[in-house]
């Protein structure tokens, strides 16, 4: 009976209502009621006559896992974290300046470190930063879940040992000397933030991660998922007398270039970082100016050319890989491509400038890097002739790399200078899924024999380590695997990582150079860049011109206000 | 009723437990996750390490199992990328994506009904033909380049809206716009068909010799009796809407599922992707569900024909 009162068209309009209704409601949140974080992300004051009102919006392409404890975060979030987090380091070109760790020094065994906290330093809640602090973050630091939580247990061992000597002292002890301990402990791989314990234990992990605090001069005050993350100045001065002139920075997720180029020219944004050539067309457009933010080491490897399954190829042999550096003319790249912003390369994948080096050695190998990798077409004939492999054919897999969007390109121009002395190389685009899987010889051959462009981040904090590319335990792309020399490297290196008599490490350093570039197993192109473009308000006071060997700066410290609000 | 009632649930659970499987299959499809998690100079003890603790060195249909017994607990996992439940996740995101589907939703209708009854009024005139190329347009254009375009002319150059991003209401319009565009074309077309349809009935054409106003004939007699179609092609197209749009998503800045489920495959985050989509696919079956029963309700021929 009740199915005569109830039509198929008063089912439709109600079903459409309901419809209508639950979409509204789940919608009304941010659309219709307001939300108060959209508002407050959207409609952030971006002018102001000081600091207080001040606003700096920041877009991204990737938040990476949103993590935000640095213990257990990825690569792309770490960056993301420091406004808020101190690293127990500061490095800048001369070395470490005291920063959290005021003073340090090496125990006379060289198995310890004995760090000195600074005093009156707090958190974001107003607790004080203190040894036990320093001590539960390199404890923490190994934690598996965390990118760097590998190269930390490297360092310290799988049950780091770390000792409270007071309230302000700190010994860590290592497996085996550590001579570079406090330079890794700095901004940047791996890095060291200082995390509060008591906070943590109190709360637990996953309130830490919901409501994270550190010491940084700026604390979390919004995000929303996949959206945005806003930090706010702390209303106290920072222990590191940073002022900042922003009040907010607000980070915003657009991963379209494209996107992120209409916002800044309408001025929704005023910093984006963007591939070189549209950074350089945008460049001038209502005030924008450019700089850039990152430097890659960019690099082409041969990888397992030393062992039997790579005789097929002509990369197997060293004379036909040298042909390959004689034939690219970087200078026509740096200046054609890069228009002057990228620079030559440097000797091999990791660079030398470290303040802890002396001049004499970084000169020597720069030299022989201006000269080995010079343009010589007619010498790269004369190598191939000697070689027998005139005409012959190799693949080349392009990998996508956010640090060096341009590799792709990169590939091209080598593949065409190459193709001019009658080599051809055929170009194949390879995932980095799979690249990662079938990256290291050991668990695949699909690589033995082809080359593979690379980018390396520019500037290790510790040089030896940059060295691992060559040894047989870890190296992902094993470059000596096969080879005679593999062994003598293997032990170079391992003295290397630990050795804290400066002259001893200058030999070490100067005998694995040697071998890695006479291998030929690695050919350096140049020193690549990506550029940021930032809107008229902001002047961006680091990196001048990033030096070699310079770590990264503090991010928070590279904004300034000019004063300036576009129309 | 309930031996119908039963048997579509049945079918729910099948289905479901079919999706389940293939999610589970196809997840593992798109490689290893570890490869893409681990920085590049880790260690095969990291390696190893991540391995045993993401619980991947079990025998596959270990994992298959254990995967099952958690979905009827309601435990979709633990993202890998985000190390947070998939469900918190997902509906951390649904809001965002079903405003804007809203949006585009309302946009669609108002825009496609008129555009497609335009068309049937003036069949074979100049407004018919521009409403068919729209209606083409829409179908035809990628909403990427829609949704740039669009940027360009009404927020870069006219200003009248934000470029991107999730914010106040304007910042609905372009992604509403763009999003809707495809559903739009559809809508007018099919409204123009089944009104083109519906104006050459004998009934019609007996309103008209009765001397019944040209506006009664389209908004009365015709146009309600050619809703049927169109209301069952929106409640399809809904369906798709509550997946997301990875174009319109990326372009406009948008935290929705669709950048959530790209990000998943991209990332190699297979309980994200198994959980988006499982998530979505039991929505869908849900909402079919429900609709069946409510027609069984109202049409007891249904139910009649469908217990047999």
């Amino acid at each position: 009976m009740k199915t005569k009162d109830i039509t198929r068209r008063h089912l439709l309009r109600v079903g459409g209502l309901a419809g209508a209704g639950l979409l509204t409601s789940t919608a009304a949140p941010s659309f219709l009621l307001g939300n108060k974080a959209f508002a407050a992300a959207t409609d952030t004051v971006s002018g102001g006559s000081s600091a207080a009102d001040r606003t700096l919006r920041v877009s991204v392409d990737d938040f990476g896992s949103e993590i935000f404890d640095p213990n257990i975060t990825d690569g792309k979030m770490i960056t993301l974290l420091n406004p808020m987090f101190d690293t127990a380091f500061i490095s800048d070109d001369t070395g470490l300046v005291p920063g959290l760790i005021e003073k340090w020094e090496m125990a006379d065994d060289k198995l310890s470190w004995i760090f000195h906290v600074r005093k009156g330093v707090t958190f974001h809640d107003g607790s004080a930063l203190t040894g036990k602090d320093v001590k539960y973050s390199y404890e923490r630091s190994i934690n598996p879940e965390g990118e760097e939580g590998g190269a930390w247990r490297g360092v310290i061992g799988d049950k780091p040992h770390v000792e409270l000597i007071d309230d302000y002292t700190v010994q860590v002890f290592t497996p085996k000397p550590q001579p570079f301990l406090p330079l890794m402990s700095s901004w940047d791989d791996p890095f060291m933030y200082i995390v509060p314990m008591d906070y943590i234990e109190k709360n637990g992990e996953d309130y830490f991660k919901a409501n994270p605090i550190g010491s940084g001069p700026y604390k979390l005050s919004k995000r929303a998922a996949g959206n945005y993350i806003e930090y706010e100045a702390v209303d106290y001065p920072h222990w590191s007398g940073f002022v900042p002139d922003f009040k907010r920075v607000v980070f915003y997720l657009v991963p379209e270039e494209t996107t992120r180029i209409q916002m800044l020219q309408n001025n929704e944004i005023d910093e984006a970082p963007l591939s070189l050539d549209t950074a350089l067309q945008v460049s001038g457009q209502n005030g924008v100016t450019t700089q850039p933010n990152t430097y890659a080491a960019v690099w082409l490897g041969f990888i397992g050319s030393y062992l039997p399954e790579a005789k097929s190829s002509p990369l197997s042999n060293i004379k036909f890989r040298q042909a390959l550096s004689l034939a690219i003319n970087r200078q026509e790249i740096i200046d054609g491509y890069f228009h002057g912003q990228a620079k030559l390369p440097p000797p091999t994948r990791s660079s030398l400038d470290h303040a802890y080096l002396p001049q004499d050695i970084r000169k020597k190998w720069w030299d022989w890097a201006a000269n080995a990798y010079r343009y010589d077409p007619d010498a790269a004939k004369k190598l191939l002739a000697e070689a027998g492999y005139n005409g012959a054919a190799f693949e080349i897999w392009s990998l996508p790399d956010t640090s060096a969007p341009y590799d792709p390109d990169l590939v091209q121009l080598c593949v065409g200078y190459w193709a001019k002395l009658g080599i051809n190389a055929t170009t194949v685009p390879v995932d980095n899924g799979v690249w990662r899987q079938v990256r290291h010889t050991s668990k695949s051959l699909q690589a033995v024999g082809k080359a593979v462009i690379q980018a390396s981040d520019y500037g290790d904090p510790a040089l030896p380590v940059g060295m691992n590319w060559w040894t047989s335990s870890n190296g992902p792309g094993n470059l000596l695997v096969g080879a005679p020399q593999q062994a003598d490297f293997d032990k170079l290196y391992t003295a290397a990582i630990s050795e804290s008599d400066i002259p001893k490490l200058v030999q070490d350093v100067d005998a694995m150079y040697k071998m890695s570039t006479d291998s030929w197993t690695a050919i350096p192109l140049l020193i690549g860049t990506s550029l940021n473009a930032y809107s008229a308000r902001v002047k961006p006071v680091f990196p001048p011109d990033v030096q070699v060997g310079k770590s990264e700066p503090y991010y928070f410290n590279r904004w300034k206000y000019t004063g300036v609000e576009p129309s | 009723m309930i031996w119908f009632l039963g048997k579509r649930v049945l079918a729910g659970i099948v289905t479901l437990y079919v999706l389940a499987t293939l999610v589970f299959i196809l997840a593992r499809l798109i490689g290893n996750p570890v490869d893409m998690l681990l920085p590049p100079d880790a260690t095969p003890a990291d390696r190893d390490l991540m391995i045993h603790s993401l619980g991947l060195d079990q025998p596959m249909y270990v994992q298959y199992v254990q995967f099952l017994v958690s979905l009827l607990k309601g435990d979709l996992g633990q993202s890998i990328k985000y190390q947070a439940p998939v469900v918190q996740l997902y509906f951390e995101r649904l809001p965002n994506t079903l405003s804007l589907a809203l949006v585009a939703i309302v946009v669609s209708v108002v825009v496609g009904f008129s555009l497609g009854m335009i068309a049937a009024v003036f069949r074979g005139s100049f407004l018919d033909r521009l409403s068919r190329l729209l209606s083409v347009i829409g179908m035809s254009a990628p909403s990427f380049w829609v949704g740039i375009l669009l940027i360009i002319v009404f927020a870069v150059h006219l200003g009248v809206v934000p470029v991107a991003r999730m914010g106040g209401p304007t910042s609905y319009i372009l992604p509403g716009i763009t999003w809707g565009l495809f559903l739009l074309a559809g809508i007018a077309r099919l409204v123009r068909s089944s009104m083109i349809e519906v104006l050459d009935t004998e009934y019609v054409k007996l309103a008209r010799i009765k001397g019944v106003s040209p506006f009664a004939i389209v908004w009365k007699h015709s146009l309600r009796n050619a809703l049927l179609s169109v209301v069952t092609f929106i409640g399809t197209q809904i369906a798709f809407l509550i997946s997301g749009s990875v174009a319109v998503e990326s372009v406009f800045a948008w935290p929705g599922i669709g950048r959530l489920m790209y990000d998943g495959i991209v990332g190699r985050d297979y309980p994200l992707v198994q959980g988006c989509l499982l998530i979505t696919g039991f929505l869908v079956i849900a909402i079919n569900l429900a609709v069946d029963v409510v027609y069984a309700y109202i049409d007891p021929r249904i139910r009649v024909i469908e217990g047999t």
